[in-house]
């Protein structure tokens, strides 16, 4: 092939290539760049969308991290909420796939049932799980009278919602994580088990030093997709409790769309979103460079 | 998987997907929006709230009737969402022609979200006077009218008669002050053997699940002036307000916090409500609570009084007028104005008098001043507790610029104290400093906005103003 | 396995399978009962007499086929937008080579992370000045633009594993890129396409935010905005609540009933390769 000839198939595939791409390129530069420099943007200004943006410098990162009570409420119980269902959900949802991993008579309807609740849509959640933590005719507490137990007032008391809402989470997602969990233990070389079992290993032994090593790759990453997804919880406490009681599900999320939805401050609401995507890819980066390095490096051996 | 397996699966997924896409077709084939006018006449389109219990005079039908060439279409939106769905249709330039809502107009009119009326008023002759005189205030910014009063909601005070009477009370007669209602809130309440509230005699700030704080109520009272003449400083620190939070927070502890929480979290709707479901002695509720009343409990005793004072204040209430107005960029202005004039007019406003008495509703206490003291209007159950609690009657518009965190910032201080996890003063100035940061962001943010406006207009209207 | 370890084993599993589909029961009963009932007698499994006619109601108090249309157009329109354009992206990302591609890859991947609210305020603004608030546009028109970053990178990770040799084969005949994108590839892929569908009608069925911000018009709401927007007006009307939403989770559930494969398949790949 002559060079002249090499170099038109080359400019060529160029053109095609940034023609296929073209419609990401397009909502990438329209749906995605524009609105982040226009967010960074409005961050630095008053602005209700009904009048034009005021420029005013950094006041609005200043008053959310000097002044603003409900903005660091919704910081704590975000990072609350995280703390609490991330372990939760990764621990349980290792358990339901540990249980149906193996073949068995009917596994398949078993997996169907565990993965069923995570196709009910956040709106029909909420108004299921509403009815269900109803504080006298609710079934959870109901059935707590049952055995005696008097329950809480769940979603009305500070000390429990976000609780609830933990709960609730944990039977809404955790199926839908089990499908990955079972994806990576089946992909455990079985010898590993064989050995250990020749060893005596207990299961104790076994879990620690053959199943969270090996699933170390998905362990990791599903623990960053749920940090980040506890991050933007949003639909249940919009829907549930409107950030009460006494603000305890308040979370980032909900304040952010109070300040730009019900206050009309999307400067405030911008500088939020900010604050939020920084932290976001901090969490990330450090757990990237810690925790993540060590997991490859087990991974190898 | 054997093959028959995989046969039957493939014909029963071909079967559904068949269904899926015959039912697809059909739905796009047979349902369309609801045909939103009328042939021949120019649409309207008004926007309310609607809730689920109230009967509503339907003022949109009579004017339809009225007249050939306008069609009002009514579309009613819950009390939760209809402000971000305004703001969202009229940033997005297709706002209803007409808005109807109660709380500030001051957040729209100083956004340039709503028209101003003065011009259609002169023109036409607008009667201000037929209107209650001091429901204009809340009307007007910068010396402009943006809407029209067309009613008030106040509230009152609640009793159960049959709870009275067992507790050896004076059936007839309701507590005269803040410390009768406390001693009444006491010997009413009833705890079953493990000291769970059975019959709760009050609940301090109890509504309806979505509770409204009516500390404000207490507030009024005392005396408190929320809001400088100037409209700059915000005031929830005073005396009047603090004494008012501790008095009601006292009596939550007084009566018993945790299971005070508890039996109010059992209070549900309808039918579920505290009062209502004769779980609850005694509430404040507003004037249209007694229409619920008589949907859920016709055949409850009940009575209804102005709200106690206080023994050293004066007797208070707080009351929110409705009001209408014509969004900025609406499509038909006219058309709408003429529905406005229609239903403010007196005429309308007796009619809907009229309506309430012949269904013995209590909603509403009519802006115009004619209908508010027809014999229909006053013929109505309680009109003589309503009409009295008007002449005491302060504005639950607090602070028109920065109306939804005030409302969200008062809220967090009734509960904050209320549950104890702070003092009453420590919750108000939280509170306070919130609001008057939103206030003075609101008033900046005017002067920058009234700047930006001069300027533009300047050089091509050429000093027309 | 021992037949004793065996037996607990599966008791286990069906145990906690019964443990989960409680809510579903639950909202099955509660949606079949008179409204007296929801609340006297909530632990009663199975009601006196069931209510069928709640069902009925449902479909009276909300135009639930209106919204249905409208979910339906806009899920229908936003999955061909992802098969389309994401087929497409992914096949430029995964076979072709240009200037920059790795790096506008790298991208793509950082896009993955931006959470949805940095963008959503000037999103809003960008929409009213095309005339898109109150309309569908904003919902669907991101998903023709790949939208949604995930599903480009989950076709490109599939069409990677397609060998070359098919491909170059076509090259040689003469085929050009996009006759091979389109006789090829996409034939070829028919279970990661299935999974992206799938993905996407989850994700628009459901979508609770886009429709609460965008849509103001009641006419013009989603089965999930109309629930919601049902559900503020009236708080205590349980039985017809469950009703409805049972009403929305139908077509959610036979999806998902006859799909499984797609999506067990899907979420596997996302978690082994992402």
């Amino acid at each position: 092939m002559s060079r002249h000839a090499s170099g038109r198939f080359e400019r060529q595939e160029n053109r095609l290539g940034y023609l296929f791409a073209a419609p990401w390129l397009v909502g990438f530069f329209g749906f995605t760049l524009i609105p982040v420099v226009l967010s960074v943007y409005y961050s630095f200004c008053r602005y209700d969308v009904l009048r034009p943006p005021m420029y005013i410098g950094l006041e609005n990162y200043r008053y959310l991290l000097t002044e603003s009570g409900n903005f660091w409420k919704s910081v704590w119980n975000t990072f609350y909420f995280t703390a609490l269902r991330v372990p939760l959900v990764i621990v349980g949802s290792l358990l339901l796939a540990s249980l149906v991993s193996k073949p068995m008579k009917g596994i398949g309807i078993a997996r169907t049932i565990y993965y069923m609740p995570s196709i009910v849509s956040g709106v029909a959640l909420s108004v299921i799980w509403l009815w269900m933590y109803n504080p006298s005719h609710g079934l959870i507490n109901q059935g707590l009278a049952l055995l005696g137990v008097p329950g809480p007032p769940w979603l009305e008391s500070p000390e429990w919602s976000k609780e609830a809402i933990v709960l609730m989470g944990i039977w809404s997602i955790g199926g839908g994580r089990m499908i990955i969990f079972i994806a990576g233990l089946n992909a455990i070389p079985r010898h590993l088990y064989e050995s250990a079992e020749l060893d005596g290993a207990g299961w104790w032994h076994r879990l620690v030093h053959i199943t969270i090593p090996q699933l170390g790759g998905v362990l990791f990453l599903l623990t960053i997709v749920e940090i980040v997804t506890c991050f933007q919880v949003f639909t249940e406490a919009y829907l549930m409790t409107r950030g009460g009681p006494e603000n305890s599900t308040l979370f980032y999320n909900l304040e952010l769309y109070f300040k730009a939805f019900q206050d009309y401050d999307m400067g405030v609401a911008s500088a939020m979103a900010w604050m939020l995507f920084v932290a976001t890819l901090a969490v990330t980066v450090v757990l990237f460079q810690t925790v993540g390095r060590r997991i490859h490096y087990e991974g190898r051996n | 998987m054997t093959s028959s397996d995989g046969a039957i699966r493939s014909v029963l997924s071909r079967l559904t997907l068949g269904v899926g896409a015959g039912l697809t077709l059909a739905l796009f084939a047979f349902v369309r929006p609801p045909s939103t006018g009328v042939e021949g006449r120019t649409n309207v389109r008004l926007w309310r709230v609607t809730g689920a219990e109230a009967e509503e005079a339907p003022s949109w039908e009579w004017f339809g009737e009225a007249q050939d060439d306008i069609h009002v279409q009514k579309i009613g939106l819950p009390f939760l969402e209809i402000e971000q769905k305004f703001l969202t249709a009229e940033v997005g330039g297709v706002p209803p022609d007409a808005f109807e809502y109660f709380g500030s107009v001051a957040q729209w009119s100083t956004r340039g979200a709503l028209m101003p009326l003065d011009g259609f008023m002169e023109r036409d002759g607008f009667d201000r006077d037929s209107v209650f005189p001091a429901l204009w205030d809340e009307m007007m910014w910068n010396g402009r009218t943006y809407a029209i009063p067309v009613g008030t909601a106040t509230e009152a005070f609640y009793w159960n008669k049959e709870h009275f009477r067992r507790a050896g009370l004076d059936p007839e007669r309701p507590p005269q002050t803040w410390e009768e209602l406390r001693e009444y809130a006491l010997l009413l309440t009833t705890r079953d053997a493990a000291g769970e509230i059975d019959q709760a005699g009050y609940v301090p700030g109890y509504w309806s699940p979505n509770a409204t704080p009516i500390f404000l109520n207490w507030a009024v009272q005392k005396g408190a002036v929320f809001l400088n003449a100037e409209g700059t400083e915000v005031d929830l620190t005073s005396d009047a307000c603090v004494e008012a939070l501790e008095w009601e927070a006292n009596l939550f502890g007084e009566l018993g916090r945790d299971a005070l929480i508890r039996k109010r979290a059992s209070f549900g709707y309808g039918s579920q409500h505290g009062f209502l479901g004769g779980r609850l002695s005694m509430i404040v509720q507003k004037s249209s609570f007694v229409q619920e009343i008589e949907k859920f409990a016709p055949d409850m005793e009940y009575g209804v009084s102005m709200i106690p004072p206080p023994a050293d204040g004066r007797p208070g209430v707080t009351a929110g007028p409705a009001w209408i107005g014509i969004p900025s960029g609406a499509k038909h202005p006219e058309e709408a104005w003429a529905y406005l004039k229609f239903v403010t007019s007196t005429e309308t406003q007796l009619r809907v008098a009229e309506f309430a008495a012949d269904r013995n509703l209590a909603a509403f206490f009519p802006a115009n001043v004619e209908a508010a003291n027809s014999p229909q209007q006053q013929s109505l159950p309680h009109m003589d507790v309503f009409t009295k609690s008007m002449e005491f009657a302060a504005p639950s518009t607090v602070v028109p610029l920065a109306h939804t965190v005030f409302w969200r910032e008062y809220g967090n201080a009734w509960d904050r104290a209320m549950r104890g996890s702070m003092t009453p003063r420590e919750s108000l100035e939280l509170a306070e400093r919130e609001v008057q940061r939103a206030l003075d962001d609101q008033i900046e943010y005017n002067r920058f906005y009234a700047e930006y406006l001069r300027e533009r207009d300047a050089p091509a209207g050429g000093g027309a103003r | 396995m021992p037949r004793a370890q065996r037996a607990l084993h599966a008791a286990a599993v069906w145990s906690l399978a019964a443990v989960l589909l409680i809510p579903f029961a639950w909202m099955l009963s509660s949606s079949l009962k008179p409204p007296d009932e929801v609340f006297a007698d909530s632990m009663r499994w199975i009601p006196t007499e069931p209510r069928w006619d709640n069902y009925r109601k449902a479909f009276e108090e909300m135009p639930i086929l209106l919204y249905t249309r409208n979910t339906m157009l806009i899920t229908t329109l936003c999955i061909l937008g992802y098969l389309v354009s994401g087929s497409l992206v992914a096949y430029s990302f995964a076979r072709l080579r240009w200037k920059g591609r790795d790096a506008w890859f790298m991208v793509l991947l950082a896009t993955m992370m931006l959470p949805p609210q940095v963008t959503i305020v000037p999103l809003f603004v960008i929409f009213r000045k095309l005339h898109w608030i109150d309309t569908f546009m904003p919902l669907i028109v991101p998903a023709w633009l790949s939208g949604w970053p995930f599903f480009i990178f989950l076709l490109r990770q599939f069409f990677l594993t397609i060998p070359h040799e098919l491909t170059e084969a076509a090259r040689v005949d003469g085929a050009g890129h996009f006759t091979i994108y389109l006789r090829i590839m996409l034939p070829l892929s028919r279970p990661a396409l299935a999974t992206v569908a799938i993905f996407a009608f989850l994700l628009h069925w459901n979508d609770f935010f886009g429709p609460l911000i965008f849509l103001a018009q009641e006419s013009r709401f989603t089965l999930a905005l109309g629930l919601m927007t049902y559900a503020a007006k009236h708080q205590s009307e349980w039985s017809i609540l469950m009703a409805m939403s049972i009403v929305m989770l139908l077509p959610t559930l036979a999806v998902f009933l006859f799909c499984q494969r797609y999506f067990v398949e899907g979420i596997a790949t996302t978690g082994s390769k992402g």
